[in-house]
């Protein structure tokens, strides 16, 4: 056998995975070749080499991101699941979706508008309130539809517009807003995760917000991150931040920005 | 949203004897708390794979939850009997060619006229030290395609068969390309102590 086709036999004769025959033909070649005998030495300290490479390890706040975005997910699943009769008519109203946040903007508002206006014919032909009720909540569901559009939007521009565009939307509920805490705990970019701290910053009068606002602090990477909600926090003067602002002043590992806004932010609230 | 977050607990009973397929099927079928366990399985070996070729921590660490967050957004796509390992580095290794297509800066080749600005310092006069430190620039100036190759093959656990399938070649195709990239980090490895 060549040297050549020898050779191409050292990775597995390393790693022990050549079978017994193959094994044997590099022996007997090894036994009368110095060149391969060499060769294989050198690869042997570079292949072992490669392992004893000292890797660093994943980081707690990595494994707490992932819960959180987790948590999140299912959140969004149970809610998904709790719907009744009209979800499939969403599923198939949901494929018929324009893809760019404006056009969704203008259907949603279009759809918002026939919605109140069946529900006031109905409600002064036959003034019943349970339908009307029902339309309410059909109105909420459009707004899941709405969000999880700009979740599906792959560049960053499009879903940063979604954000924008969700200023204008009112009587917002839970599902809703943990769309966007979803978005701004796990979005991969950092400009998108700002656009959810201003989109949040319109409902700050929820206080399930203003809690998961207070606990998303701990679970940002990014310094910008951290400063807008630091910031949006001690605007809204909101009480439970101050534990978590007297973590990351104490904390060694945080950024010095960060530290200075906090110990700023806090003082706002003594 | 309480019995949300008491479903957080891995602690499944049994749960080590099931296979990343199976548990995947779970998710797969809503139980999406069950990811933290493959989350516990592969975050390292994923973190690995970026970071020997992104070269930052935090970016790295974005990496591997996008990663996540595809597998749970495109988890219907999973296919029954799959390999969990290799649809988690296919949709890995998408990340990374999206992550180098807008971070032109950080390119993926190295520059082999940047100095070592260690070679001098004392310090390093360990034998092994320097070897490791050599070793690791090498890794950072070979090719991109067979750097991931070996990070694949040594830093993620993943037998040759699996990243055959990765790669969508034969299993003696794999071999090859991993003694060549072998090769080439021998090359590098060699110009870099005689610098």
């Amino acid at each position: 056998m060549e040297c050549n086709n020898i050779k191409e036999l050292f990775v597995e004769y390393m790693d022990g995975s050549l079978d017994a025959k193959e094994a044997q033909k590099v022996d007997a070649h090894l036994s009368s070749c110095k060149e391969c005998r060499r060769e294989l030495e050198t690869m042997k300290s570079l292949w072992f080499g490669l392992d004893a490479l000292e890797m660093e390890k994943v980081s707690d706040r990595l494994k707490k991101n992932i819960d959180n975005m987790i948590d999140s997910y299912g959140l969004g699943i149970k809610n998904t699941r709790d719907e009744k009769w009209y979800a499939s008519f969403l599923k198939w109203l949901e494929s018929l979706w324009p893809s760019r946040p404006a056009m969704q903007l203008a259907s949603t508002m279009a759809l918002l508008i026939i919605g109140l206006l069946t529900g006031f014919s109905i409600g002064s032909r036959t003034e019943s309130q349970k339908e009307i009720v029902q339309l309410k909540i059909d109105v909420n569901q459009l707004q899941q539809v709405v969000m999880s559009s700009i979740l599906d939007q792959a560049s960053v521009t499009e879903r940063i517009r979604g954000l924008t565009m969700t200023s204008k939307m009112k009587n917002a509920d839970t599902e809703f807003y943990s769309t966007l805490l979803l978005i701004l705990n796990s979005d991969s970019n950092v400009n998108v995760r700002m656009a959810a701290v201003n989109a949040l910053a319109n409902f700050t009068g929820n206080e399930y917000v203003r809690r998961e606002l207070v606990k998303s602090l701990n679970l940002q990477s990014s310094p910008l991150v951290q400063v807008s909600l630091i910031d949006l926090l001690a605007t809204i003067k909101e009480p439970e931040a101050s534990s978590a602002l007297i973590n990351i002043i104490n904390d060694s590992g945080a950024n010095i920005h960060v530290k200075e806004r906090a110990k700023k932010a806090l003082k706002q609230f003594i | 949203m309480e019995d949300v977050l008491i479903n957080k607990n891995r602690e499944y009973p049994g749960v080590e004897l099931l296979e990343d397929h199976e548990i995947m099927v779970s998710v797969k079928d809503g139980d999406v708390h069950k990811l933290g366990l493959l989350f516990d399985r592969h975050a390292q070996g994923l973190f690995n794979y970026f970071q020997l070729q992104v070269r930052d921590r935090f970016r790295s660490e974005d990496l591997v939850q996008n990663v996540f967050y595809k597998i749970l957004k495109y988890r219907h796509t999973f296919k029954e009997g799959a390999d969990f390992r290799v649809w988690m580095y296919a949709i890995a290794r998408n990340e990374k060619v999206n992550f180098f297509k807008h971070n032109r800066s950080s390119d993926e080749e190295v520059n082999p006229e940047q100095p070592d600005e260690n070679s001098n310092n004392p310090e390093n006069d360990l034998a092994s030290k320097t070897d490791k430190k050599h070793l690791g620039r090498a890794l950072e100036r070979i090719s991109p395609d067979s750097r991931e190759l070996l990070i694949l093959s040594k830093y993620t656990g993943l037998p040759y068969n699996r990243i055959a399938e990765i790669y969508d070649c034969t299993v003696g195709a794999i071999k090859v390309r991993i003694f060549r990239a072998m090769q080439e980090l021998k090359a590098q490895f060699v110009n870099i102590a005689e610098e």
